[in-house]
């Protein structure tokens, strides 16, 4: 479910990367003050890549991966499991490049804010009623909600030409069916623990402060409108806008040596070519310069 | 308590230049080559890091060689063959911890049974019965968590027992377990009368359990081997950085 | 849950290898430069890579991006060879677009292609030349929170024993089964044996906390002045920069 680069536009990124900093950011605030081990949130995101890192075979031939954002919620409390799952993705992005840099916000707000926030609602909805199934719909319905938000902010973006509807029919139908898996998995773990140490459980129970609860369950349920509204705004350019601003590209300072990068003359596609390869001997010239310099 | 011997000529077990290596790039073991009889009973020593005890884990066929095969019975490990193989091998891990899940000591000796559909009073004799050897009376309805080592160890080689394998790895049977519980331990692996392979750096253990000993160098090969008098070579035994 | 193992540690044997890639080669000049600027030069690639479907600006970070492979001693095919897969997959997700066979539609997978062709590019680079603990110190270093770069730190440094340790409760688990299991079973199973892992991970990190307590450990900030090395790397992304708005 992690979303390279390139297949989200500008605006949307942004706006994901701004509400995803709010609630990690208040996360780390939350665990500050709550004096949780800080040990322990690192080696659980430790414990949750290794974790993911299993190929569950699935019917068909092929393997699935567990996620595990609504377990992270469920065993560590939702601001801890989103800490830990947030660790869990910068590793991914930097060490291995699964998921893109500018996607990084998105991404984590997919998989370590919905994710998380979502299991952990639904566990602590129905765990009175049955434990098992508590924890089966925490899975199986974070990794679809999650599935659907990255479907949202893929068919939101132009640069991703596949409509809103199909990105999120696509992706809500396919984690459906694969979440069902991470929700077994999830109800597994869940009862085993909650059988031998049932304390690991409980005392994410009562957290206090609700307001802050009701408040990101409101972000996550208008995320999709802030999608829809960065889009509005315009998938722009910015550097070419300062550009234009700076009167660049209009009415040049100084005429340079290319001027409109042709060659006054020549036909405009040769001028193309030949300021494009101009470009390129510049930047290599600057890049030997560097080799020479080590 | 035994593991039922056939009288075959099939090795029980069998090697053929078998290598591992783990994920992380590094070297398990190399170039191993070995046949276990029927009844006999190994000692593999070496130095900590010597690579015994993922050698174990390939020879029980709980992990794919990177090269060369392992042969059980004459059977090869895969995907078809792994039921027949695991009813046939018992596996004693170092860490009773990463063993021992089931809630409560009785669920752990039941649970090979039940795999194997005994009657519910085939499996009531053998609770008793292991119960007794393994002198786990009073503690069958506790949570195997909060055993003292020395009772995690017995329950899972209990465990193990109880489903009457005929070939039993140990990896390191005594590591951490000393006075009346490992005495016992000993007691209890030398009347076991099926093919027996432990890992071990401790040579009086592999005295006492052994007839054959395999020496595991620091170079992860085999450096030496034949019968367990050769564990008295102190020579041999510090190039191997086993003393 | 045979192949539940069998599979997970070929697939662990490949994903290990990217934690060790520094240990070996020579490492070029790119090594040298500070990893705060990196990190920055890096998000400003991409970011210059995936804000237009202009083919020329396009073909001008990638033709960059390559530039420093070549130059920084890391190797444009090595680098090939890492993004290959994920770009092949982004350009099979967008090929059904171009069935229309109409210039627009073919030149717009072709350009989706190449722009996370070229971000992937970006981001290798800086892999390859930035081992993780020098990432992490230039976060500390970019007034990133301190509890999260410490998490951090913890958690990459954690993540082989993990493994190490989750394989061994699998194993002893499978070491136990003796009957063929269903899809099902294998997951609920499995997921018990999670249960174990994760109760031992719990315990494990009050074990690292004390430990932690007693050393007094933290992150250390990244001190240091900017060298001449760093000035050329900020120089050739400011030219990029410029070539990419002027283009």
């Amino acid at each position: 479910m992690h979303i390279p680069d390139g297949f989200l536009d500008l605006s949307i990124a942004a706006i994901f990367y701004i509400m995803s900093v709010v609630v990690v950011g208040y996360s780390i605030l939350k665990m500050k003050k709550q004096e949780v081990n800080g040990a322990l949130i690192g080696i659980v995101a430790a414990a949750i890549f290794a974790v993911q890192m299993l190929n569950w075979p699935i019917p068909g031939g092929t393997s699935a991966h567990f996620v595990g954002g609504a377990l992270a919620g469920i065993l560590l409390g939702p601001y801890a499991g989103c800490l830990a799952m947030t660790l869990v993705l910068v590793i991914q992005g930097l060490v291995f490049a699964d998921g893109g840099l500018t996607a990084l916000g998105a991404n984590v707000w997919n998989m370590a804010v919905v994710n998380v926030f979502v299991g952990y609602y639904i566990y602590r909805a129905l765990e009175k009623a049955n434990k098992s199934v508590a924890a089966f719909a925490a899975g199986w319905l974070g990794i679809t909600t999650a599935a659907i938000f990255t479907g949202i902010e893929v068919g939101f973006s132009s640069s991703f030409k596949y409509s809103l509807l199909t990105a999120v029919t696509v992706m809500g139908m396919w984690h459906g069916v694969l979440g069902i898996i991470e929700g077994v998995i999830t109800a597994g773990v869940v009862t085993y623990i909650a059988s031998m140490r049932p304390d690991i459980i409980e005392s994410k129970a009562a957290s206090p402060g609700k307001v802050a609860y009701g408040a990101i369950a409101v972000m996550i349920a208008l995320s999709p409108f802030f999608a829809y509204a960065a889009e509005l705004v315009g998938y722009s350019e910015p550097l070419e806008n300062v550009a234009e601003m700076m009167g660049a590209e209009e009415h040049p300072i100084y005429e340079g040596i290319l001027p409109d990068y042709t060659v006054p003359g020549l036909d405009p596609y040769i001028g193309t070519v030949i300021s494009a390869i101009t470009g390129v001997a510049i930047v290599m010239g600057i890049g030997y310069g560097m080799k020479r310099a080590e | 308590m035994s593991g039922s011997v056939t009288g075959s000529a099939i090795n029980a077990i069998e090697a053929e230049s078998i290598s591992y290596t783990y994920p992380d790039g590094t070297t398990g073991f190399r170039d191993v080559s070995l046949k276990i009889g029927e009844g006999e009973r190994v000692a593999i020593i070496g130095a900590n890091g010597s690579g015994k005890s993922t050698l174990l884990m390939v020879l029980s066929g709980l992990l794919k060689p990177k090269t060369g095969r392992v042969r059980i019975y004459g059977i090869e490990p895969n995907k078809k063959s792994v039921e027949k193989i695991r009813r046939m091998v018992g596996v004693v891990f170092q860490d009773p911890d990463d063993f021992l899940f089931n809630p409560t000591v009785r669920d752990e000796l039941i649970y090979a049974p039940l795999q194997l559909d005994w009657t519910a009073e085939e499996i009531e004799r053998a609770v008793r019965e292991y119960s007794q050897i393994f002198n786990l009376h009073e503690i069958l309805h506790k949570p195997p968590f909060r055993l003292s080592g020395g009772e995690k160890k017995k329950v899972e080689i209990a465990s193990v027992l109880i489903a009457r394998p005929r070939i039993l790895f140990l990896d390191e049977p005594t590591a951490n377990i000393d006075g009346k519980a490992r005495r016992k331990i000993m007691e209890l692996l030398k009347d076991f009368d099926g093919t027996l392979v432990l890992t071990s750096h401790e040579l009086d253990v592999a005295r006492k359990l052994c007839g054959r000993a395999i020496i595991m160098g620091m170079d992860r090969k085999i450096v030496a081997e034949g019968d367990i008098g050769l564990l008295d070579d102190v020579g041999l035994l510090e190039d191997a950085g086993v003393l | 849950m045979h192949e539940l193992i069998e599979r997970s540690i070929k697939e662990a044997s490949h994903y290990f290898q990217n934690f060790f890639i520094h240990d070996y080669g020579r490492p070029g000049f790119l090594h040298r430069v500070d990893a705060r600027i990196k990190l920055l030069g890096t998000f400003l690639l991409v970011v210059l890579a995936v804000s237009t479907f202009d083919v020329t600006k396009i073909l001008a970070i990638f033709t960059s991006c390559l530039v420093l492979a070549a130059f920084s001693g890391i190797g444009v095919l090595k680098v090939l060879k890492r993004i290959w897969l994920f770009t092949l997959f982004s350009f099979l997700i967008v090929l059904p677009l171009s069935i229309s066979l109409r210039f627009e539609d073919v030149l717009y997978v072709l350009l989706f292609t190449l722009r996370v062709a070229t971000s992937l590019t970006a981001i290798q680079i800086l892999i390859l030349s930035t081992p993780f603990n020098d990432v992490v110190y230039a976060m500390r270093g970019l007034r990133f929170p301190e509890a999260f770069v410490s998490g951090l730190w913890l958690a990459y440094r954690y993540i082989i024993l993990m493994f190490t340790e989750l394989m061994r409760v699998m194993l002893a688990r499978e070491s136990r089964r003796m009957t063929r299991g269903s899809h099902m079973e294998v997951w609920r199973k499995g997921g018990e044996s999670l249960g174990l892992f994760f109760i031992r991970t719990f315990e494990r990190a009050e074990r690292v906390q004390l430990a932690m307590k007693a050393r007094g450990e933290k992150v250390i900030a990244f001190k240091g002045s900017f060298s001449k090395l760093d000035k050329i790397y900020i120089i050739f992304m400011a030219a990029v920069t410029l070539w990419w708005i002027v283009i």
